[in-house]
């Protein structure tokens, strides 16, 4: 399902709306949370108050662990995610003019924003200070440009850094987390000169404490994504239609529908290479490769199909493997062209159509068969179709944006 | 009340992926890796592969599953399975095909063939290979001495000029790989992240 832009939920031209959506709310959580006072913000430093640090330890844990449940779900495709690239130098340069801005000012970027809102003035003198910085920047992008891009390290993952794998990573992130919970709530104890209260933690977050520990054990436990979905149909059931041949499609049939387009109602896939489908295809076919059919833009367009798909190639081979993957993702409504073109061929325009019966039947496909081969030989069947095929406008290609931009 | 809906929240997708784990059926690959591996050029053992295989004694390494059960040549391979494609997933056959290392798998017709493999190796089995063709073919090559120019000839391809006898078949074909503008949108998304 997600992210929901690149797969063709939410309409690109709608992305700073729904930026202003989130930005609200996220504002409005940041307030509620006592994030526009500068002193609690303050108060990590001097350790009377580490809500900040708590916020947003839970804040990456929980992201990370949602993220990996939503992936093994099939909610949200990972390898569509943009990551940001790492840039060594201005990460660390900048790191410490946040920080020093951050302990001189109370605030950071975003909640200064809050504060200012709400109408106090410190945060506004920090954000006219953050202004004039941006400013600076601006101005002397150039000049800033070698150290702003340098040491550029590409989209890596720090459990990739570290040698471990990312489960484990989230695992160890939530142990920390939980560890940094239990300290930082003695010190500021001990800092604020309160009787620090037994046990590790108050009752009240025993429960969230195991919820978040049982959901760590759990991503360490999955696979990265299960072996089948539960939308999926069984082997057995694919075996009885695959060996029952329910599968195929005639091409008496299909060359009927070619030349009764109102009658047509299947979606033609040619899934041969692409040099193939250059040279030659069935009248109003789409092109997927039958390696292909279970890559996201082109499965979400086969399953989103109203009409029946009919899979052909030369032969029935590939048409018959990519019909058993769709029919196994539980898909019902798939077909094979039996035989392939190279039997449509065959049939229409090489086989002998003289019939010594006065039975109806095989003189009715006789005459049928030498008509069709009159209306494809003489084009009138390609002006009859004439259909286009439907657009693809489910995937919306994902680019980088260039170096640097993004971040808090 | 907010930690009360996280909770519930975490509690529901605990539930979700219980019945995930509870309704999906039994397979051993996921369905794209299945797909992948049947795709990949080494599953498929064309005729001159096969051929050299004979030559080189090494058929005696594979067991053979022959879906059709008409393969007269059952002696060059290092075992002989005969299982209809409809039994293939029954028990007792499944357990005697995974007890092969190496597989290869003949039927009636290729197409037959490859989904029995998609079958198997979703079922777990690991080291497949297909037979190109059907078993008469199959029979064919391994009889007859080695001619490269006819095992090419019996590749996939088409055997007809297509496009000489149905004519004007292009007007109506679009290539579904390309990707088509959204009316009035934007084509590209420049994805910075941020927080």
């Amino acid at each position: 399902m997600g992210p929901l832009i690149p797969q063709g939920f939410v309409n690109p031209d709608l992305n700073l709306f729904f930026a202003f959506v989130i930005g609200l709310g996220f504002g409005y959580v940041l307030e509620q949370g006592g994030f526009s006072n500068s002193r609690k913000l303050a108060g990590v430093f001097y350790g009377y108050d580490f809500v900040v640090l708590r916020v947003f330890f839970t804040a990456a844990i929980t992201a990370a662990i949602g993220l990996l449940l939503f992936s093994y779900m099939g909610w949200v495709s990972y390898d569509l995610l943009y990551v940001n690239p790492t840039f060594l130098w201005s990460a660390l340069v900048g790191g410490v003019i946040m920080g020093f801005g951050f302990i001189l000012g109370g605030f950071c970027p975003g909640t200064s924003m809050v504060a200012a809102v709400i109408g106090k003035i410190d945060a506004m003198v920090f954000v006219l200070g953050l202004m004039i910085g941006v400013f600076i920047f601006g101005s002397f992008y150039e000049d800033f440009l070698p150290l702003y891009t340098g040491e550029n390290l590409g989209s890596i993952f720090i459990f990739d850094t570290l040698g471990m794998s990312r489960d484990w990573f989230v695992f160890l992130l939530v142990l920390v987390a939980l560890a940094a919970f239990i300290v930082t709530r003695k010190i500021e104890d001990k800092v604020n000169g309160l009787e620090s209260k037994s046990g590790l933690f108050a009752p009240l977050y025993v429960g969230p404490v195991l919820i978040m520990l049982a959901a760590a054990i759990v991503v360490l436990w999955l696979p990265e994504s299960p072996r089948a979905k539960w939308f999926e149909a069984d082997a057995e059931t694919v075996l009885h239609e695959a060996a029952e041949g329910k599968q195929f499609v005639q091409t008496e049939e299909l060359a009927y529908k070619l030349l009764n387009p109102k009658e047509n109602d299947y979606m033609l896939v040619d899934v041969r290479g692409d040099e193939a489908f250059a040279e030659f295809t069935l009248p109003g076919a789409v092109h997927i490769p039958a390696d292909k059919v279970l890559d996201l833009g082109y499965n979400k367009l086969l399953s989103e199909s109203k009409k029946p798909v009919l899979f052909f190639g030369f032969s029935d081979t590939d048409a018959s493997q990519a019909w058993m993957s769709l029919r196994r993702a539980g898909l019902e409504d798939v077909f094979v062209l039996k035989g392939g073109l190279n039997q449509f061929f065959e049939t229409i325009f090489f086989s002998e159509n003289q019939v010594n019966t006065y039975q109806e039947m095989p003189v009715f496909e006789a005459r049928f068969i030498e008509r069709a081969r009159e209306a494809f030989q003489s084009g009138e069947a390609a002006e009859k179709i004439n259909v286009k095929a439907k657009p693809v406008t489910t995937i919306v290609e994902m680019e980088a944006p260039p170096a640097g931009q993004g971040g808090c | 009340m907010l930690a009360n809906a996280a909770l519930l929240f975490v509690l529901a997708l605990f539930v979700v992926i219980l019945i995930q784990w509870w309704k999906a059926p039994a397979y051993s690959h996921t369905n794209k890796d299945v797909l992948q591996k049947t795709s990949n050029d080494e599953t498929l053992i064309k005729p001159q592969q096969l051929k050299t295989m004979q030559l080189q004694g090494n058929l005696k390494k594979y067991a053979l599953l022959d879906l059709s059960g008409s393969l007269q040549n059952k002696a060059e391979f290092g075992s002989y399975l005969s299982i209809p494609f409809g039994e293939i997933l029954e028990t007792k056959n499944l357990k005697s095909i995974k007890r092969s290392d190496k597989l290869l798998v003949v039927a009636a017709t290729e197409s037959e063939a490859v989904m029995a493999a998609q079958l198997l190796i979703s079922k777990g089995v690991s080291q497949i290979g297909i037979l190109a063709k059907d078993t008469d073919f199959t029979d064919r090559v391994l009889t007859q001495e080695m001619d490269a120019a006819f095992f090419d000839a019996q590749a996939e391809k088409a055997r007809y000029d297509y496009g000489r006898f149905l004519k004007n078949q292009s007007s109506g074909a679009k290539k579904a790989s390309k990707q088509a503008e959204i009316p009035g949108g934007v084509k590209v998304v420049a994805a910075a992240g941020g927080c």
